[in-house]
């Protein structure tokens, strides 16, 4: 048995291979000379990058034109979005706000002249306390609306998979991983003049991706997947919340001082709470991958943790929050989303949540806020999932 | 700081050859190698100071008692007994606290209390102590290469350069995280040539090519792989059914990633090493090319096999072989004494050096079974008839095909999070399933190709080392026949430009993907 030959190691036999056998005489090795040029590449092009910082990192970084709206997965983006570039509203949110493009907050936000919105998919709460540390920092946008998304239940230090923090913390060394073949493409926009940008990037590009999505959606099968789900957890949905204000830690220690720090700025901040369908939350407790996400009981602690924030930022001047989930009309029908959680891309959903917020409607205040919650509660807990589309006449 | 990192790679490891050579020509040996350990102190501090700190402890610890061994004489046998079992219970109990704490917490603390903090093991611990541990034993013996490497350690001098020589032979950055373990016997002989110090040409090309060939490994193939294996073993932890392609596919993906990962870190730690002129033993050996298990372990994690036999397997045999021979019973009781039961606990210790976990511990026993079972077939004589009447080469397809099937599930226990996951995934290997299948991405029939197209490297491509056998890479432990395909056993690695194009090929690909910089799997052990 050869595992027993384990000591016949002979280091001293071995010594000659320190020494080779490519020990012809040769003038020059082009497999190094080859290495050398990819050696000096990579540093050229570093160089380069961090001397011309198209994403806006360093002070040097000269302030990026932004074309489009983001909502794509290239996350080194982040830091142009939050830059200093000449933005008055900016959109920070996640997947259920990618929708509200940039030409959408131009259209019905009337003080607007040029949004960005910044909607990331699978945003983690320290991911986005970057964001909105740097656009404390950078942005100059006067108006800022934020997505009050269900990752504020998470831990704060929870961070999106594959996020460049690297790029936003204090070590110059990490910086060399800038260097990717998105930021390659960027720089050389930047170098030519080019606002701060790639195809694919603004929600157009996604939107037939968005409304096949919705079509597929639209099936009785599927409304009889979501309907079992709501049914089988309606009783426990229901529990109260195991979760008090100081539970959760990224309202606390970065969504609040976030809006005091605006406020105190005299900047505007809006937190829109995106409308999820009413059959969200049974689908998300009948859901393991969903669970696991957060402590089970979603229902309770989202509307416990909606508490917190609206008594959170009570009396801070310039800080509202909206939302419109008792808006059954919109929230009770799944033909207006592509999935429970998503509203779908529909220019009259977003045109009446926009007006709602210009014009200072649907707001959450101290006095509203236990009327808002117990009413939400009741519309949850009493859901039979609807279906304005199929109407009875599914379609296979 | 990782391999993979750009940092590491365009910046470290290149100033840290130059620092090197540049300290030997100006002060020589000795300095060199004091630069040695506080470059490999810098790369180490990346990890945190905590870490550095428990690290330089266990250097102290050890190089005191390994001192003391060496300058005693060997007219106090107990005391020199004594400080050596005190220098390995230190490694041993410190290995034990941090790896297993969490596991100990359970039981104390309760799991509703553990934290981030509570599981932090420091990286390397495992590979740093088993080479302390080798190192003290052979003190202990008063090794040749000990005594002649360290030279006269009397006076403050003679303690301080033997402490730098001891300190930069542990701590020497390309194996201080992961391995490969070396030993002493490998490592001094080197220092003393007359080469040592120099940057060679051939050290460089060497080094090079295997550094390319274990960051295209880790980067281009480990981490793809997984980004198709993570969902679906997600899936399988969330309680969704899988289809039979999906499962397949994953435990295919991560058995490929696993392999790539590793022995990618090991590539790129002995092509690190060979860029100072020095050569480190070869960790892997195209293990999945293996035709059973016997074989797989001659080839896969080579240096802490053989650590592990040195230590656990021969003592436990030759003490079960006394046992066997001096008492009354029959074969079956010998065979148990001196063989299988050496074996099983060989297997268990190897599985819970991973980790305190039901799977790690599965794993421990289905290898050691595995392994007794492979043993005793090979010994029958029904079997070495077949094996002078039939060709290799059925012999070695039916041996591979009886090999990768069940350590391809086997794999699969390292990347499971329980047993009952592992199980699940199983039955929807190999159970087909009829129902609803949850959507989203992973395992459709296209990653399976691509999975295979990966795996298509390990099993039709020639190895790295198979590649460079005409420059002697790397240090051979066991005598393995190469399993390169016929047709290109004559594929050779020449400093070249076609080498260089393709080597600078594999890189640029590597470089398209560095930016996401997922740790090495091994950091975890």
């Amino acid at each position: 048995m050869t595992i027993r030959q384990f000591d016949r190691v002979e280091g001293r036999k071995n010594e000659s291979t320190a020494s080779g056998s490519t020990e012809s005489p040769r003038t020059g090795s082009p497999f190094l000379l080859l290495f050398f040029l990819l050696f000096t590449g990579y540093w050229g092009v570093t160089a380069t990058t961090v001397a011309v910082d198209p994403l806006d990192l360093y002070d040097w970084g000269r302030s990026p034109t932004l074309l489009r709206d983001y909502n794509r997965h290239n996350l080194e983006y982040l830091a142009a979005a939050a830059s200093r570039a000449p933005v008055d509203t900016l959109l920070i949110g996640g997947s259920p706000s990618a929708t509200f493009t940039s030409a959408r907050l131009e259209r019905y936000l009337p003080e607007t002249k040029r949004a960005f919105n910044f909607s990331m998919s699978g945003v983690r709460p320290l991911d986005r306390a970057i964001m909105t540390d740097l656009v404390l920092k950078n942005s100059p946008a006067r108006h800022i609306l934020l997505t009050f998304d269900w990752i504020y239940a998470m831990p704060a230090e929870q961070m999106r998979g594959g996020f460049p923090a690297y790029l936003y913390d204090n070590n110059w060394l990490n910086d060399l991983r800038v260097v990717s073949p998105t930021v390659l493409r960027l720089l050389l926009g930047v170098v030519r003049g080019q606002p701060l940008a790639l195809e694919n990037w603004d929600y157009l590009s996604q939107e037939e991706l968005d409304d096949r999505k919705f079509e597929r959606t639209q099936t009785e099968v599927n409304y009889e997947r979501i309907k079992a789900a709501v049914i089988a957890q309606r009783d426990i949905i229901g529990l109260p919340s195991s979760k008090k204000c100081k539970d959760f830690s990224a309202l606390n220690t970065q969504l609040l001082p976030f809006a005091q720090e605006i406020s105190r700025q005299g900047r505007q901040l809006d937190v829109l709470i995106p409308p999820y369908s009413l059959a969200m939350y049974g689908v998300w407790e009948n859901s393991p991958t969903r669970n696991e996400l957060l402590d089970d009981r979603i229902l309770s602690n989202l509307l416990e943790m909606r508490r917190c924030l609206v008594m959170g930022v009570e009396g801070l001047e310039n800080v509202r929050v909206f939302a419109f989930d008792n808006e059954t009309w919109m929230t009770g029908d799944l033909a207006n989303f592509r999935d429970p959680a998503h509203l779908r891309n529909d220019e009259k959903l977003i045109e009446y949540i926009l007006e709602a917020i210009s014009a200072g409607r649907h707001v959450l205040t101290a006095e509203n806020i236990g009327e808002y919650l117990a009413a939400l509660r009741n519309n949850v807990l009493t859901h039979d999932p609807y279906n304005s589309r199929l109407g009875g006449h599914a379609r296979h | 700081m990782l391999f993979t990192d750009p940092a590491y790679l365009f910046l470290f490891l290149p100033l840290s050859v130059v620092a090197f050579s540049l300290l030997f020509h100006w002060k020589g040996r000795t300095a060199a190698l004091g630069g040695v350990f506080l470059l490999s102190c810098m790369f180490y501090a990346g990890w945190g100071s905590n870490y550095l700190t428990i690290l330089i402890v266990s250097i102290l610890v050890n190089w005191a008692c390994a001192h003391m061994l060496l300058t005693l004489p060997d007219d106090v046998p107990r005391l020199r007994s004594a400080i050596l079992y005190t220098g390995q219970v230190f490694n041993f109990g410190a290995l034990i606290w941090f790896k297993y704490s969490f596991f100990l917490a359970h039981f104390t603390i309760g799991a509703a209390t553990l934290n981030a903090a509570t599981l932090a093991i420091p990286v390397g611990i495992s590979f740093y102590t088993f080479q302390q541990a080798v190192f003290l034993v052979d003190a202990f013996h008063r090794n040749e290469d000990v005594i002649q490497y360290l030279g006269e350690t009397s006076g403050a001098k003679g303690k301080a350069r033997g402490f730098l020589r001891y300190a930069a032979f542990i701590c020497f950055f390309p194996q201080l995280v992961i391995g490969p373990i070396v030993y002493l016997k490998e490592f001094a002989p080197q220092v003393a040539k007359s080469t040592f110090g120099r940057i060679r040409r051939e050290d460089l090309e060497i080094g090079l090519f295997i550094l390319a060939a274990g960051l295209f490994k880790k980067v281009v193939l480990a981490d793809n792989l997984g980004e198709i294996a993570d969902p679906i073993f997600y899936k399988v932890e969330g309680g969704h059914p899988l289809s039979n392609v999906s499962a397949l596919c994953g435990a295919l993906a991560y058995y490929g990633q696993l392999y790539f990962d590793f022995s990618g870190y090991s590539d790129m730690a002995i092509g690190s090493a060979r860029l100072f002129g020095l050569v480190l033993p070869i960790n892997f050996d195209s293990p999945l090319k293996a035709v059973g298990i016997i074989d797989f372990y001659k080839r896969w994690h080579i240096t802490l096999t053989r650590v592990i036999a040195r230590f656990l397997y021969i003592p436990i045999s030759l003490w079960g072989m006394r046992q066997a021979t001096s008492g009354a019973g029959g074969p079956i009781r010998q065979h148990t004494l001196s063989n299988w039961l050496p074996l099983l606990i060989n297997f268990e210790v190897i599985a819970l050096w991973h980790g305190a976990a039901g799977t790690f511990i599965a794993f421990g026993v289905i290898h050691g079974l595995w392994y007794v079972l492979e043993t005793e077939i090979r010994a029958t004589t029904l079997w070495k008839r077949w094996r002078g009447s039939s060709s290799d080469l059925l012999r070695a397809a039916l041996g591979r095909v009886v090999f990768t099937v069940p350590m391809v599930l086997c794999f699969a226990l390292f990347r499971a999070d329980s047993l009952d996951t592992w199980w699940r995934l199983i039955g929807y290997i190999f159970i087909p399933y009829q129902g609803e299948q949850f959507t989203g991405r992973g395992g459709s029939w296209a990653e399976l190709l691509i999975v295979l197209g990966g795996l298509a490297f390990i099993w039709f491509l020639p190895n790295v080392y198979d590649l460079a056998r005409g420059v002697r890479p790397g240090i051979e432990t066991f005598s393995n026949r190469t399993y390169a395909l016929p047709y290109l056993s004559r594929l050779q690695w020449r400093p070249n430009a076609v080498w260089g194009l393709t080597m600078a090929a594999g890189v640029a690909a590597s470089l398209y993907y560095i930016g996401r910089l997922p740790p090495f799997l091994y950091l975890g052990f």
